[in-house]
């Protein structure tokens, strides 16, 4: 190719490179931030798919499903950085002012099943321990599990607390209820069927009540601690994905792995030691409201939280290790005979009946490496500004709203009661600790009519890091039609506030703000947008990278 | 929404761009369902040679001590109260066959009460055997065929969760051929002659692993004594004792576990008769003295010790550093602490929480090395 040749060539790309970056590029909208995801469609034709379990197993193990570019920021953040209410979650933590009375209540709306008989519909008599479904007076459908025996408290306990704390954290989860099973009040349907373990499907008998509750801890007076579950609203039509979107949902159309409340579900999995947090332990549920019909994401099944793994204590590894070891981890403890000694195997552990077993100190505890059985795609997106807002959630779950929901745990043992609210509030310092000065944490920005920058520095205040010497803010006029910013001016202090520098007249500022000396990440600036509004500074935008 | 969500937009709100967004994906939406991955691992998990279902499937084990690997296939029926019904047939790799059959009774009393049935036809081809002692030579092995039809029935009674019972009866018809005689009928006792057995059985276990196929803990302690008695009034009749104890001692939370086991077994001939080739205690194998080549040691009694050093790099795998000390003796008296032979060697067993799927190991013996694949603990 000639010289003139190259030069056309230049010139040609030059111009659609112009056109490309002349696009019109909307940062903000009127609208902006908004709060609740639009759920503008109707669902029509979902139907149920209830994925396999060991297909999701080896799926996650060894294919990796989902966006194979890692290190992409979340895709469902408003323009504030936050999580919009929506299908998967609703703003509790942090957002709204909860109170322990309301974390003890959680998602329960009653008082649990209508006084009467209880007719069994169906039983689940594979595994260790046993559980019902049955419908009570009101013709509401609920689910019992039991403790299995000699742990009294411990899985029906655990599963409460970890609910009620879920709950809080803003996730939709299931009513619950702790309650009283005798036998004499189970009815069964006439229409129920057992599949025994090793034989065939056939109708349900008195003996196969028996059995299932010899699998159970059973009280002094031959009645049974249960937790009852209330079916969620509406019609199943599967479990969450952490990948993808459900192809039949028109109002899902950020793919799961790039939600940010599915990636931080790994933090507040961490925090309650919810090993067992995977899709199977969820439900996608059709459920009609003000005439349109939308699919919602629960969380349920929190069994194998805390202390518990439902058919027993936790075992040491769960938490450290996933369901199946790193390759690299295996070969070093071949080749070291077996004293490449996992810290589980050695550190100390509290343990009792009613509540488990968990490790005695979680001074050291290094939420980071916590594993859970199977990881998933949202938990591999996941980017420390995920961490970040996931932990900034948790900041705001005070410990009375801790020991308010084990007390609901009803565990009947108050050493234990207050060992495991202490743990729940220890892990919760130890994810504070570690996420939150990870990525710069200012926080709060605002801008008043005097042009006073007002902002906080999350890890400073939740005395999880040492003041930074000083900030250094960088101001810009901000283009909102071609989402161009401008340097005007750069200011440094030491603390908040900031005063503006003056501005050439504009409809909207970005400022960047980062640290000065202080910690490695806490150089990178966040991003605020503020937008006029009548002499007044609103704030519209937020950006925190890695 | 943030921008990176929703791109260029002529819309006028935020709503209203992620509105389009839908409404663009309901004109295409599909059905949520298995991908074509996950179709074919569920038929693959779900077969019942996985799940130990109903119906068809391949069949991997071993025939006979000393036979090799063998495939077939079994066809397995469950029933109430499980009650079963499983047939396999298969064929090994020195061309070895077997058609087994085991009939299990509903349980009776909660699972304290359990009755079965086999039947059994095997032809088991060149079954080594080196001439009785411990001081046999390699080089003089001996291969015969057995031909064995076997009947047994089982009852097993439970008092407790750990304690068994149990008791049987096998109506045992073999024939053994060779097609070159090395020992005569002193030194090899039964060898080319057809012989039909009563065998009645008693055992009392004692079993506190969580798991017979795979344990970190526990101990199995079990006697057996059985009656042989020749139908046909042949020279062959003897009673038979064998007792073993098997120890699991957790280290570190069961990152370490210290094994031994001792097997000792015992035969006495009715006054007059020998205990037939077939039938003979021997060692040698991938689970009694490891590291010698099958059956290579063979007489009326025989004591095995096995210890083992097992870490557990994985929780689906152990590996471990063992030794066996084994001998065959014509006596109990003739047991010597100076005549064991000795192996060592390393293996790699791969598990689940209760059972052992495969395990890998190079032995050591005086004779050499030798490899052990099998799909069980050796103890």
């Amino acid at each position: 190719m000639g010289v003139g040749a190259c030069l056309r060539a230049a010139v040609v790309l030059a111009a659609i490179a112009s056109v490309d970056l002349g696009a019109q590029h909307r940062r903000f909208y009127p609208d902006d931030p908004i709060w609740r995801e639009p759920m503008t469609q109707d669902v029509k034709s979902a139907v149920r798919y209830e994925p396999d379990l060991p297909y999701q197993t080896i799926e996650n193990l060894f294919w990796r499903p989902g966006d194979k570019v890692l290190g992409q920021r979340a895709k469902n953040v408003n323009t504030v950085d936050e999580v919009p209410d929506g299908a998967f979650y609703v703003n509790r933590a942090g957002r709204v002012p909860l109170t322990p009375a309301m974390v003890a209540r959680g998602a329960n709306t009653g008082n649990g099943p209508a006084p009467g008989k209880w007719t069994v519909v169906s039983a689940k008599s594979d595994g260790v321990t046993p559980g019902f479904t049955i419908r009570d007076s009101a013709n509401e459908l609920w689910f019992i599990k039991f403790d299995p025996p000699g742990w009294r408290g411990m899985a029906t306990g655990s599963e409460i607390v970890a609910a009620k704390l879920f709950w809080a954290a803003g996730y939709h989860t299931a009513e619950y209820h702790i309650g009283q099973l005798v036998p004499s009040n189970l009815a069964i349907g006439k229409d129920t069927r057992i599949t025994p373990p090793g034989e065939m499907p056939r109708p349900m008998n008195q003996g196969d009540i028996s059995w299932l509750l010899s699998r159970a801890d059973r009280d002094p007076d031959g009645s049974y601690r249960v937790i009852l579950s209330k079916a969620a609203p509406g019609r199943p039509v599967g479990r969450i994905k952490f990948h993808g979107t459900r192809a039949d949902d028109p109002n899902d159309i950020v793919p799961h792995e790039h939600r940010r409340e599915l990636r931080g579900y790994f933090v507040f999995a961490a925090w309650l030691n919810h090993v067992d947090a995977k899709g199977i332990n969820s439900l996608s549920s059709l459920v009609t409201e003000n005439g349109r019909s939308f699919i919602r994401h629960y969380l349920l099944d929190f069994g194998s939280a805390l202390g518990s793994a439902a058919v027993g204590p936790r075992e040491g590894w769960e938490g450290y290790e996933a369901l199946v070891e790193e390759p690299g981890e295996i070969g070093r403890r071949v080749l070291s005979l077996g004293f490449n000694i996992p810290v589980w195997r050695t550190q100390a552990y509290f343990e009792s009946p009613s509540i488990g077993r968990l490790p005695r100190d979680h001074s050291k505890w290094d939420p980071e490496k916590w594993w859970p059985h199977i990881t998933n795609a949202a938990f591999r997106h996941m980017r420390p500004d995920d961490t970040f807002w996931a932990a900034m959630k948790l900041a705001t779950i005070s410990d009375d709203m801790i020991r308010a929901a084990v007390a609901e745990g009803q565990f009947g043992d108050r050493a234990a009661e207050e060992f495991l609210a202490k743990a729940i509030a220890d892990r919760r310092l130890r994810i504070l600790q570690t996420f939150v000065p990870k990525v710069n944490p200012i926080v709060d920005p605002a801008l008043d009519r005097d042009g006073r920058l007002t902002f906080r520095n999350a890890a400073v205040d939740l005395a999880v890091a040492d003041r930074a010497p000083a900030y250094r803010a960088l101001w810009y006029t901000f283009d909102n039609d071609t989402d161009k910013a401008t340097l005007v001016a750069t200011t440094e202090e030491t603390s908040s506030p900031m005063l503006m520098p003056a501005m050439p007249s504009s409809e909207y500022i970005k400022v960047d703000l980062a640290a000065v000396g202080g910690p490695e990440p806490w150089a990178k600036p966040v991003s605020a947008y503020f937008r006029r509004n009548s002499g007044a500074w609103t704030p519209v935008g937020f950006e925190r990278q890695p | 929404m943030s921008p990176i969500a929703v791109p260029v937009a002529a819309q006028a709100t935020r709503v209203e761009a992620i509105a389009e967004q839908q409404a663009e994906k309901s004109k295409e939406l599909g059905a949520e369902g298995p991908s074509e991955a996950e179709r074919v691992i569920r038929r693959i998990l779900k077969s019942p040679f996985l799940i130990g279902g109903d119906g068809l499937y391949p069949w991997f084990g071993s025939i006979y001590s000393g036979t090799g690997m063998a495939i077939g296939a079994g066809f397995l029926k469950r029933l109430e109260n499980a009650a079963s019904f499983n047939v396999h047939s298969g064929i090994s790799m020195n061309n070895s066959l077997v058609v087994r059959g085991t009939v299990a009774a509903p349980e009776l009393w909660r699972g304290m009460l359990k009755i079965d049935g086999a039947a059994q036809w095997m032809d088991a081809r060149g079954v080594s055997f080196y001439g009785f002692g411990q001081h046999s030579d390699l080089g003089q092995r001996e291969r015969f065929d057995y031909s064995p039809t076997e009947l047994t029935g089982n009852v097993t009674l439970k008092p407790r969760p750990r304690i068994a019972l149990a008791g049987s009866y096998t109506f045992l018809d073999f024939d053994t051929q060779r097609d070159r005689r090395r020992f005569d009928e002193v030194q090899a006792p039964g060898l080319d002659r057809e012989l039909r057995y009563h065998l009645t059985r008693g055992s009392l276990v004692y079993d506190w692993r969580p798991a017979a196929g795979y344990s970190t803990h526990g101990g199995y302690y079990r006697a057996t004594f059985e009656r042989n008695l020749e139908a046909r009034g042949q020279q062959y009749s003897f009673n038979a004792q064998e007792y073993e104890v098997v120890q699991l001692l957790p280290l570190v939370r069961e990152q370490f576990v210290l094994a031994g086991r001792a097997l000792m077994t015992l035969t006495h001939a009715d006054q007059g008769h020998a205990v037939p080739i077939a039938l003979s205690p021997f060692l040698g194998s991938g689970s009694a003295l490891r590291g010698y080549a099958n059956r290579r040691f063979t007489d009326r009694n025989r004591l095995l010790l096995s210890g083992e050093y097992r870490w557990r790099p994985s929780r689906y795998l152990d590996m471990a550093l063992f030794v066996d000390a084994g001998q065959v003796a014509a006596s109990r008296r003739q047991f010597d602490l100076e005549a064991f032979d000795t192996a060592w060697g390393i293996g790699a067993r791969f598990h689940g929480p209760t059972f052992t799927a495969l395990r890998v190991e190079i032995a050591r013996g005086r004779e050499g090395l030798r490899l052990v694949v099998a799909g069980s603990q050796p103890f």
